[in-house]
């Protein structure tokens, strides 16, 4: 796995270990993801959209460390079980979440693939918010309300990406250093 | 474990990043939200009548409904019934209407005033 040598961070144990070794620390991160993602729930917001995608960092995180297919059952899994949890699957939240985690997980891909000297986890996480944000208001005009009421958010949602992203990218780096 | 980590987490492509992204959502909420003032107009529809008017031209118009005529203000971006012969006057206690959406209606005389958006604005917002 010469990916995975290039992120600079992955045990060894991580990297020879079995099948089941990998299943349970997939599981490991996903309930990682899971439970960042409900804590978010919790804290009040003045406007739904306001989200810091904390657990975007668990993501983020597993790029340096299991295969890309494995990140991406991390993030299905994450948006799966928090639907579950939060009660919203197969609604409306649901379908944005769920755009919005596959579209910036394919972009984060490409930036840790061909991007990783010019970006640390700061630049990545603040173009995989983004890519979030306006994935979901691209589904939201062309599926939902099809008005022109998204280019009006879109300053505000950007805003909001940024600001997000850098606190998730901050804490990506800080479980990387401390896990 | 990570020892091997530099220092100083930001890279020159996160500043860029950053300032890029700043400066683009400023250019772009300086267009979308920069010049709302003109993108709005007045309509009028009474009885025999409707009119659009530019919100930023001052003037008086006098609307003809089955109780008399009816005086609509447009000023400094906001119009308003000034004179209504109708019995309750409630459109004249509506007050002054500024934003895309708002209206002020005089039920006896017939009479809507309503501020559109030009083009390309919200039709309308579900709250």
């Amino acid at each position: 796995m010469q990916y995975q040598d290039s992120i600079g961070y992955i045990t060894k144990s991580i990297q020879n270990s079995n099948q089941k070794d990998r299943v349970f620390y997939l599981a490991y991160l996903s309930s990682m993801a899971i439970i960042l993602s409900i804590l978010e729930y919790l804290i009040p917001k003045p406007l739904p959209w306001m989200r810091i995608g904390l657990s975007n960092a668990i993501t983020l995180y597993a790029f340096g460390v299991v295969k890309p297919k494995e990140v991406f059952y991390i993030v299905l899994a994450r948006v799966l079980s928090v639907s579950l949890l939060i009660g919203t699957f197969l609604s409306t939240t649901f379908i944005l979440s769920l755009t919005g985690a596959i579209a910036s997980y394919f972009v984060m891909l490409l930036l840790f693939r061909y991007f990783k000297k010019i970006f640390s986890f700061v630049g990545i996480s603040i173009i995989g918010a983004l890519t979030s944000s306006f994935s979901q208001l691209f589904v939201v005009n062309y599926l939902f309300i099809n008005s022109q009421l998204s280019y009006y958010l879109f300053p505000v949602l950007g805003g909001f990406a940024l600001v997000g992203g850098i606190i998730t990218g901050y804490f990506a780096e800080f479980l990387v250093r401390n896990i | 474990m990570s020892k091997d980590r530099p220092n100083q987490v930001l890279k020159l492509g996160d500043i860029v990043l950053i300032l890029m992204v700043i400066i683009g959502l400023g250019f772009l909420s300086f267009n979308l939200y920069g010049n709302d003032q003109g993108n709005k107009e007045v309509m009028i529809i009474g009885q025999n009548f409707r009119g659009v008017y530019p919100i930023e031209k001052n003037r008086k118009i006098e609307v003809k409904g089955p109780l008399g005529d009816t005086i609509v203000v447009i000023e400094d971006g906001k119009a308003w019934i000034e004179y209504s012969p109708c019995r309750e006057k409630i459109c004249m206690k509506m007050g002054k209407i500024s934003r895309v959406g708002q209206q002020v209606v005089c039920v006896p005389n017939r009479v809507l005033v309503e501020i559109e958006g030009r083009n390309g604005d919200i039709d309308a917002v579900s709250r």
